[in-house]
């Protein structure tokens, strides 16, 4: 599989097939990014935004960090500006946990159906967090990046990374403890 | 949180229990995002093709402007 600086250097050489091998290689940690940072509406225009931003920015692209660091750095910054623009509250999440259980009760066992708003809420309180704290959370505890690469994706001290995590992971806490719903959070 | 961090450094109680509360949102990741790359493409070649011509005319707007600081251009003092 060619690498990425490999595609990069033939993209900057006007090689769009080459720019299309990158999206598609990346498109999904993109989306997910995207999609947990700004909702599910968003998700498509904001990945396409970062994206075509990446695309006009890859002479800039000095090769210090993985292409994906990189990339993932410009979807974060798009993501948080689309937030601000549109000072988007609690976004609602569309799952149909809800739906379901009123129009077809009998096909989903009850487990998942449980699972499912479980999920729900949990997504819901998530983007109830302030946007750093959400991105923190959603690249280390869902993306499961590293902390060096999220301090690369930030461009925020390792130890800054650390706190506002370990800060983000209270926020969220406290945030499900207040919570009618019991998701039974030891002290 | 992942197992292949060693700088992770040890975890609370609660934030344990955090950690397994968000397994839900790890095991069912976010799906769409599949005309991607059809879209970003278009959009790729349309900036392209609009790009030219927006350079050009911005070298020719700058091109007349400059001309027309000469030729309107007062005077030196003292010439």
């Amino acid at each position: 599989m060619e690498s990425d600086e490999g595609l990069i250097e033939r993209a900057l050489d006007g090689d769009l097939a080459a720019f299309e091998r990158l999206v598609e290689r990346h498109r999904a940690i993109v989306f997910r990014v995207a999609a947990r940072i700004v909702g599910p509406d968003d998700a498509e225009d904001v990945s396409q935004d970062a994206f075509l931003r990446a695309f006009h920015r890859l002479d800039q692209y000095r090769g210090t960090a993985a292409f994906r660091t990189w990339l993932l750095q410009i979807t974060q910054n798009t993501a948080l500006s689309t937030l601000s623009r549109t000072r988007q509250g609690p976004v609602e999440v569309s799952h149909d946990a809800s739906e379901a259980a009123d129009h077809d009760p009998v096909r989903q066992p009850v487990t998942e159906l449980e699972r499912r708003e479980r999920q729900g809420r949990l997504e819901l309180k998530l983007r109830t967090l302030r946007p750093e704290y959400r991105s923190l959370l959603v690249l280390r505890d869902l993306e499961g990046l590293s902390y060096n690469e999220i301090s690369d994706v930030l461009e925020m001290p390792l130890g800054s990374v650390k706190g506002r995590l370990h800060r983000a992971r209270d926020e969220l806490i406290e945030l499900l403890r207040n919570n009618t719903y019991d998701w039974e959070l030891p002290p | 949180m992942t197992p292949d961090d060693p700088t992770d450094d040890e975890l609370s109680p609660a934030e344990r229990g955090l950690n397994q509360h968000l397994e839900l949102l790890r095991a069912s990741p976010p799906t769409g995002g599949a005309q991607l790359v059809t879209t970003v493409i278009r959009g790729v070649r349309w900036q392209r093709a609009i790009r030219d011509p927006l350079v050009l005319v911005g070298a020719v707007a700058t091109a007349v402007a400059d001309g027309l600081g000469l030729l309107f251009e007062p005077p030196e003092d003292g010439s």
